[in-house]
């Protein structure tokens, strides 16, 4: 009896779950398929129009998921804007109706290492961009993100094509993989050669005359060092500051570059000499520069203890006002001498253009660009093109509400605040900006064809020259646009043409990175002599040096 | 008081026993509750804080296993031979120091960063390092740049320094050779990562302070008002202005000198007393209704029966003299209502008993008087005294004679008590030809009688004292010299009324209501009301309206033959 009616309740039961899912589905069925045509005519249009035209807007807000690597202090983000909501993402929002939704955040030290682990567990964002070219290759290898051929051609302004352009074909073909754009890579523009900075107050307070070559500047700096300029009782002079790295990048202060350059040596990188490719550290150019390190070091204008100091150390002595010389890129007012020039308003830092610039014959490198990638399968996959239209064509050239986003380039926000932490401008952009902010001082341009950028920075020079401003960042503005990157324009520094080499096979390993560095090192302070050089080659060759050129040879073998 | 005291007095029973009953039972619970509460806000207290007590050795066990790691890490540090190495080899050449910096320090000093979070930076200060490295390698005499430096004890364990405004803590552990300082090792700290365990557990009603031995507060926060830390203050202090609002527990590190309390607001802790007591409201005031319910439900059963009996009792006392009162059970209660009940029907059977007798004396009173004449020997007589009239021609005698025999042949009626109208009728003429021709026809008499009611019955003699006061009281002391008497018979629906007026004398009409009601002499009124009344209950009898020198009107009301009389 009991037995019976439980089973009745069951059916019973069932009976009506299944009516209300009959029932239920069936409403939701309606409703998307009204949803459908009421969409139809318009939003489908909408939709297609968003998704072919680069400035329309979505009908719908767009959220699109990104791994995004985050930087120092909160990227120098004003108050209260985060990596989700600040004058960028606004901005997307506003005009694409946009939104990212970080789900990944690494800052920029381990982001490489955080990526790979993404890559590894298949979990990609929506939207990634790749700094490391092995990783890229992987991703492409493993089909893992979305072929963008189509819409960088529909979605893409002129003006970025033209950008791209402007370093040649081989930028965008380092993102093409079988003729298909797997992605895109970020413009490294052109910064130039680095500048030797001095500190003029000491020259005129020795009444040294401003140097013409890098002779002249080693002479001052031993002058400074026998004056004992700025080294308190019981230190020891510093001279010329120097990291142990001794070449630099392009975010990266105190190498000694010029020398190389000099000497017409290119450490570090590959080179094409008699017709082959060779390493760069093994030339005899690279052992004249490290003979005339050396003779520096002797002298006690190249700074004794360089070997002992850290990069940050080296801050510290320009900062402290220990050191009146180092060499630096075209930037350097905005780190470190932003800082110097708050603290100490006497010490007067000035660029010197003395090197002659002939690389010619190094090759360039992709292996650390930025890469914009999509995920496979991604149903928007133009958005990145429309974001990097937007934030690198529209915003800079021709929106007149986008304050807010160009006036972050006077609050130096960092560009990790971006959605897509890369750069898209011209390979010249830096010295073009400078042409034009000195042509409206001249009067020969009129300020309103100004690009946002160019308006930002020329305001803020305005502020320093005319209106007395205290601000540092006003002075660094002059400082690097005008004075230093001034320099190289009037030197009549012309960018390089950059032959890329895929070396991404051809990475030098650790224990070859250690020889050499020690090596050139033990050099320069006299514990080994110049001669020693040669040893070094020979058994830079033997450790594996060999092999890899002769690979770098065989995957290059057109060049 | 006295107020009050009556007022209990007077009150019902019902209230009186709801009053009791609702009092005997609420005061045994509320002693209960009370205690009940007082044991267990005791017991939530102390459970409180035994668990202040084991958060606060937890957050402690949790710092202290960090603190542990470090502790242990500047250990290791210290007695690395490479650190050793380091230290100990003095004037080196710059590229070996180059060398022994890049390759051994620099990881061993740099590495622990990445396994350990809270790790800002680890430092090594020694004398025989001439140039800063990164900042991890430093000259000794560099040392005294640091904050932590001043203060420190000449002590070769480790040593904790806390930063409250840098936000550092740092651990020192000092290395001395041949009695002198030749390097420190300092691992500096995330002040916020290392006390996060302690504000992990902080809410909007505790707070957490961290001392050291010397009293020195290394760490406070809380966001109750009025306990914000004060830099000037010291722990004692503190501590005392936290025990007036709060209450605390401490524990003591085993790693270091840190000594942690833990502290809450009373009014956190009285307000999980207060949940306890809102929990329990309720629950006293269900107890409370279903006391007063049942309070009111047992004194209205209690007292049903009585308040029943008194309610009769009042009715009883207002006239009435039924009994609606009546108990089936043997109770007191039940016992009263019954004795009433026997007595209010003893005394209704007395009253029958007396108002019969009454009754039945004045018809008797009556019989005795109508017996006393003989009627035969007087209408004999009377005939005789006709014809002897007739005789000698004396016609007024004979008339007189034979309107006086009439008289009292239907006055007498053969001995009955209840005669007809139409023989009320005749007897009124015999009598108002007798008193005609004793008034030498000084005033005229007018009939108005309706046919329908000549065989009605009504009382004999009744009519006979009405007309005589007509005559005697109205007419005759009047001046008037058209003397009228009006006499009417009607039937008015079940009544029968009969009319008796003259335009005599009159009187005023207080005087003549008086006359029914009181036996004023010579008028017999009363007499004829009371027994109309006595015949046919109260509503019948007669009325009187008159007024001077105009006369009166004398209304007799009677049923019909038929209406419900008892004779």
């Amino acid at each position: 009896m009991k037995c019976k009616r439980i089973t009745i309740m069951i059916l019973f039961c069932s009976f009506v779950l299944s009516g209300c899912g009959g029932f239920s589905v069936q409403t939701t069925t309606e409703k998307s398929e009204n949803a459908e045509e009421s969409g139809e005519g318009q939003d489908t249009e909408k939709w297609q129009q968003a998704a072919s035209d680069t400035y329309s807007a979505y009908p719908e807000l767009v959220t699109y998921t990104l791994g995004q690597m985050s930087g120092a202090n909160n990227s120098n983000l004003p108050e209260g804007d985060t990596y989700e909501d600040n004058a960028y993402t606004r901005y997307l929002r506003k005009m694409l109706n946009i939104q990212n939704d970080n789900v990944y955040m690494e800052s920029e030290d381990r982001y490489d290492e955080f990526v790979n682990i993404l890559v590894k567990d298949q979990t990609l964002p929506d939207v990634l961009v790749v700094s490391d070219r092995e990783t890229l290759k992987e991703l492409v290898d493993n089909d893992l993100i979305e072929d963008l051929t189509e819409v960088y051609e529909n979605c893409t302004t002129s003006k970025i094509k033209e950008m791209f352009e402007s370093y040649g074909s081989d930028l965008l073909n380092a993102g093409r993989f079988d003729g298909k754009l797997m992605a895109i890579p970020e413009t490294v523009t052109d910064h130039g050669p680095n500048l030797m900075w001095l500190r003029k107050d000491w020259m005129d307070e020795l009444g040294l005359d401003e140097p013409e070559t890098l002779d002249d500047a080693f002479d001052i700096i031993d002058t400074f060092v026998e004056n004992r300029m700025g080294t308190p009782e019981g230190e020891e002079p510093v001279g010329l500051v120097c990291d142990t790295e001794l070449v630099g990048s392009t975010s990266s202060s105190y190498s000694v570059d010029p020398v190389f350059d000099k000497f017409q040596a290119s450490p570090q990188r590959w080179v094409k000499k008699n017709g082959e490719i060779i390493y760069g550290s093994v030339t005899q150019e690279t052992k004249n520069a490290l003979s005339y390190l050396h003779e520096l070091y002797e002298r006690g204008v190249l700074d004794q203890n360089f070997a002992l100091r850290a990069s940050n150390n080296l801050r510290d002595l320009v900062v402290n006002g220990r050191c009146g010389a180092f060499f630096g890129l075209w930037w350097t007012p905005n780190n470190p001498l932003m800082d110097v020039y708050e603290k100490d308003k006497t010490a007067d830092w000035e660029p010197y253009y003395l090197q002659e610039s002939e690389k010619g014959q190094a090759y360039a490198s992709f292996r650390d660009n930025k890469y914009v990638v999509v995920r496979k399968g991604y149903e928007h996959p133009e958005i990145v093109m429309k974001i990097i239209s937007v934030l690198f064509d529209y915003t800079r050239y021709e929106a007149d509400d986008a304050d807010e986003v160009n006036e972050y380039f006077a609050l130096n926000v960092d560009p990790t605040a971006r959605p897509l932490v890369i750069n898209v401008d011209y390979n010249e952009a830096t010295f073009q900006i400078t042409r034009d902010i000195r042509a409206v001082e001249e009067g020969t341009k009129k300020e309103e064809t100004l690009s946002a950028i160019e308006k930002s920075y020329y305001d803020a020079c305005e502020k320093f020259l005319h209106e007395n401003s205290d601000v540092a960042e006003d002075w660094a503005a002059y400082k690097s646009r005008v004075s230093a990157v001034g320099l190289l324009v009037d030197g009549h520094y012309q960018s390089p043409e950059m032959n890329y080499l895929d070396d991404t096979d051809g990475e030098i390993p650790k224990s070859l990175q250690k020889l050499e560095k020690d090596s050139f090192i033990q050099i320069i302070m006299g514990v080994k002599p110049v001669s020693y050089f040669d040893t070094f080659v020979k058994e830079w060759y033997e450790q594996g040096g060999e092999e890899l050129t002769e690979q770098i040879r065989r995957s290059n073998p057109g060049e | 008081m006295n107020r009050l005291r009556k007022i209990l007095k007077n009150m019902k029973y019902r209230h009186k026993l709801t009053i009791l009953l609702v009092v005997t039972s609420l005061v045994p619970m509320t002693v209960l509750a009370l205690y009940s509460h007082s044991r267990q806000s005791t017991m939530v207290r102390s459970s409180e804080l035994e668990d202040m007590q084991s958060i606060v050795e937890q957050t402690k066990e949790s710092i202290d296993s960090q603190t542990a790691v470090y502790t242990s890490l500047l250990n290791y540090l210290t007695y690395s031979p490479d650190i050793e190495e380091i230290i100990k080899e003095k004037n080196i050449d710059n590229y070996t120091a180059y060398e022994k910096y890049t390759e051994i320090a620099d990881p061993l000093l740099s590495v622990p960063k990445s396994y350990h979070d809270a790790i800002n930076r680890i430092q090594l200060f020694a004398d025989s390092i001439q140039v800063e490295h990164e900042y991890t390698l430093v000259p000794l005499d560099k040392m005294q740049e640091e904050w932590w430096s001043e203060g420190l004890k000449d002590d070769v364990r480790i040593q904790w320094r806390v930063n409250r405004d840098r936000k550092e803590v740092v651990a020192v552990r000092m290395i001395y050779s041949n009695q002198k300082l030749d390097a420190a090792i300092c691992i500096s700290l995330d002040y916020d990562k290392i006390f996060q365990p302690l504000t992990n557990i902080l809410t909007d009603e505790n707070g957490g302070i961290v001392t050291d031995k010397n009293d020195t507060i290394l760490y406070s926060k809380t966001k109750l008002p009025g306990l914000e830390f004060d830099k000037k203050e010291n722990a004692e202090t503190m501590l005392a202005k936290i025990s007036q609002s709060c209450v605390y527990t401490k524990t003591e590190s085993e790693e270091n000198d840190w000594v942690f309390y833990f502290y809450k607001s009373q009014e956190a802790i009285s307000g999980s007393v207060r949940r306890l007591l809102l929990e329990e409201i309720p629950l006293i005031l269900a107890c409370g209704l279903i006391i007063l319910f049942l309070g009111l439900a047992f004194s209205r059963i209690f007292t049903r029966k009585i308040e029943e009996l008194t309610r009769n009792m009042d009715q009883v006392n207002h006239g009435s003299r039924e009994v609606t009162v009546s108990s089936d059970s043997e109770d007191e209660v039940g016992i009263l209502v019954n004795s009433f009940r026997n007595m209010m029907d003893e005394i209704n059977r007395l009253i029958d008993e007396v108002y019969v007798n009454k009754i039945a004396l004045k018809e008797y009173e009556l019989k005795a008087l109508q017996a006393q004449i003989n009627p035969h020997f007087l209408y004999n007589t009377l005939s005789m005294m006709n014809w002897m009239a007739i005789r000698s021609n004396q016609m007024d005698i004979s008339k007189v004679t034979l309107a006086l025999s009439t008289f009292y042949r239907t006055a007498l009626s053969k001995g009955e008590d209840v005669v007809t109208v139409e023989n009320c009728i005749q007897n009124m003429r015999a009598y108002l030809e007798i008193q005609l021709t004793m008034h030498d026809n000084s005033f005229t008499v007018d009939w108005d009688i309706d046919p329908t009611i000549k065989n009605e019955k009504m009382p004999k003699l009744l009519l006979q004292p009405v007309v005589e006061n007509a005559i005697e009281h109205g007419i005759d002391e009047t001046e008037n010299e058209d003397k009228r008497i009006f006499l009417s018979f009607q039937g008015k629906g079940e009544d029968v009324e009969i009319m008796v007026r003259d335009n005599g004398l009159g009187m005023e009409q207080e005087k003549a209501e008086k006359l029914v009601t009181y036996q004023a002499k010579g008028y017999g009124l009363q007499n004829v009301n009371d027994r109309i009344r006595l015949l046919y209950g109260e509503k019948y009898g007669i009325q009187i309206f008159s007024e001077p020198n105009k006369g009166t009107t004398v209304v007799m009301k009677f049923p019909k033959e038929g209406g419900n009389h008892e004779m």
